[in-house]
């Protein structure tokens, strides 16, 4: 049994590493966020795919809140010449043009994360030297439906002679 | 025991010397060739240094002579906003505009080796998909018994061409499509290809075929830009545009079609 269940779970795990090392455009799609959660770079990433196209959002970090940087259209790469973008998109370029400066980013998948690398050069005669970054990102965690959110439900039960549960717990103290 | 860690670091020094060479800018200085000399990429790079400038010329795989891109500027990239670009660089930036396509070729160091990444992107609405591409270069042989001026692929001067593998007046190497080829729309195609000129005259049945068609198209790299019209031996008449992708010396394959033209593959 234990072997039986150790192959199952070997197996399991090849599939979920075959499927994520599977490249496509929508391997891309969704909210990224910088492993290095003190980069003075790039702080999250929002890219939202439709067919062949990508669109990328991204944010740097700055005080009190992270700048926005605004969303792009993206180019999305495949192997070769003659091959399905939708299905075999192996990296997303997207250049983000802030007047002074000009970043360009190059997005690839690297198992469940992107790996970016960032060259941001200056196009204002600052002496400012060009300079390249590299980060890499994970999925953002969906919000997590608490017991909280769980327990706004049961309320759209009650009618208009019911007594809300807080003033219920009010007066029962 | 002074001694010893005196020699020992006297050695690590001279070693670290020899091996890391050159650091900055002018590490991308010089005539890079392609590792694989099968490529039908990028063949060769030549990298002029000057200061923090950097102009990047490139070639790409072509026949007779590889197809000269031209030369670009460079952006040079270090790893901070307030480093020495000249001492500091680790990347360069080089963006081939052919037109129709754009190449970005993104260049790092790697040992005495170049690594390039080139993202080829189509402007032209062609259906083609934009691709990118790996390659490794290693430093060009000096001079002598070569050409002038280094290296230079298979020992002839680079074409006046650009880049995408789509250039007019270039074929690949050992690209040959003279012959008789089947198609998946049933019929089969009798093609003659002269230079960079290709003709083919297809039909579905030799003695009473629904349709029969012409064509006449460029080869430009590892493309064909083509016309094709349908001729009175079928009844069916319709004509358009064909682009075709070599994707070897027995494969065609359309990337896109008008017209109302069925076939998508040919192989011999």
């Amino acid at each position: 049994m234990k072997i039986f269940l150790s192959l199952a779970t070997a197996c399991l795990l090849l599939l979920i590493s075959l499927s994520t090392c599977t490249a496509s455009l929508a391997q891309f799609a969704g909210d990224w966020s910088n492993v290095d959660t003190n980069t003075g770079g790039i702080t999250t990433l929002s890219i939202g795919i439709s067919g062949n196209s990508a669109q990328v959002h991204a944010w740097g970090k700055c005080h009190p809140t992270d700048c926005d940087w605004g969303t792009v259209s993206a180019f999305a790469f495949a192997p070769d010449v003659s091959s399905n973008l939708a299905s075999q998109a192996q990296a997303l370029m997207a250049i983000f043009d802030a007047g002074f400066s000009e970043t360009t980013l190059f997005i690839k998948p690297q198992g469940n994360r992107l790996s970016l690398q960032s060259y941001t050069r200056f196009k204002d005669s600052s002496g400012r030297s060009n300079y390249a970054s590299s980060n890499v990102f994970q999925k953002t965690s969906p919000i997590a439906v608490t017991g909280m959110i769980a327990e706004v439900k049961p309320l759209q039960k009650f009618n208009k002679l019911e007594v809300l549960p807080l003033m219920r717990t009010i007066g029962n103290n | 025991m002074r001694l010893l860690y005196s020699c020992l670091a006297a050695v690590l020094l001279l070693l670290l010397t020899a091996t890391g060479g050159l650091a900055g800018m002018a590490q991308f200085d010089g005539s890079w060739t392609n590792v694989d000399t099968n490529t039908r990429g990028i063949t060769k790079l030549d990298i002029a240094v000057m200061g923090t400038n950097a102009k990047v010329q490139g070639w790409g795989s072509c026949h007779p002579t590889d197809c000269d891109w031209g030369t670009v500027q460079a952006q040079a990239f270090a790893s901070g906003v307030s480093s020495d670009i000249l001492s500091g660089a680790d990347t360069l930036i080089a963006v081939f505009d052919a037109g129709f396509s754009e190449t970005t070729l993104v260049i790092k160091p790697a040992g005495n080796r170049l690594i390039v990444d080139s993202y080829d992107r189509f402007k032209d609405n062609s259906g083609r998909s934009n691709y990118l591409s790996s390659y490794t270069f290693q430093k060009a042989q000096a001079p002598g018994g070569t050409a002038p001026g280094g290296a230079t692929p298979g020992g002839q001067s680079p074409g006046g061409m650009s880049p995408g593998g789509v250039i007019p007046g270039s074929v690949p190497a050992l690209i040959d499509l003279t012959g008789v080829w089947n198609c998946d729309d049933g019929g089969k195609y009798y093609v003659r290809q002269l230079g960079t000129t290709v003709w083919w005259y297809g039909e579905l049945d030799p003695n009473t075929p629904n349709w029969s068609n012409v064509m006449r198209g460029a080869i430009s790299g590892n493309m064909i830009n083509a016309d094709w019209t349908d001729v009175p031996k079928g009844s069916i008449m319709q004509n358009g545009n064909l682009v075709l992708q070599i994707a070897s010396n027995d494969k065609l394959v359309a990337i896109s079609k008008t017209g109302g033209f069925a076939g998508s593959v040919w192989t011999r």
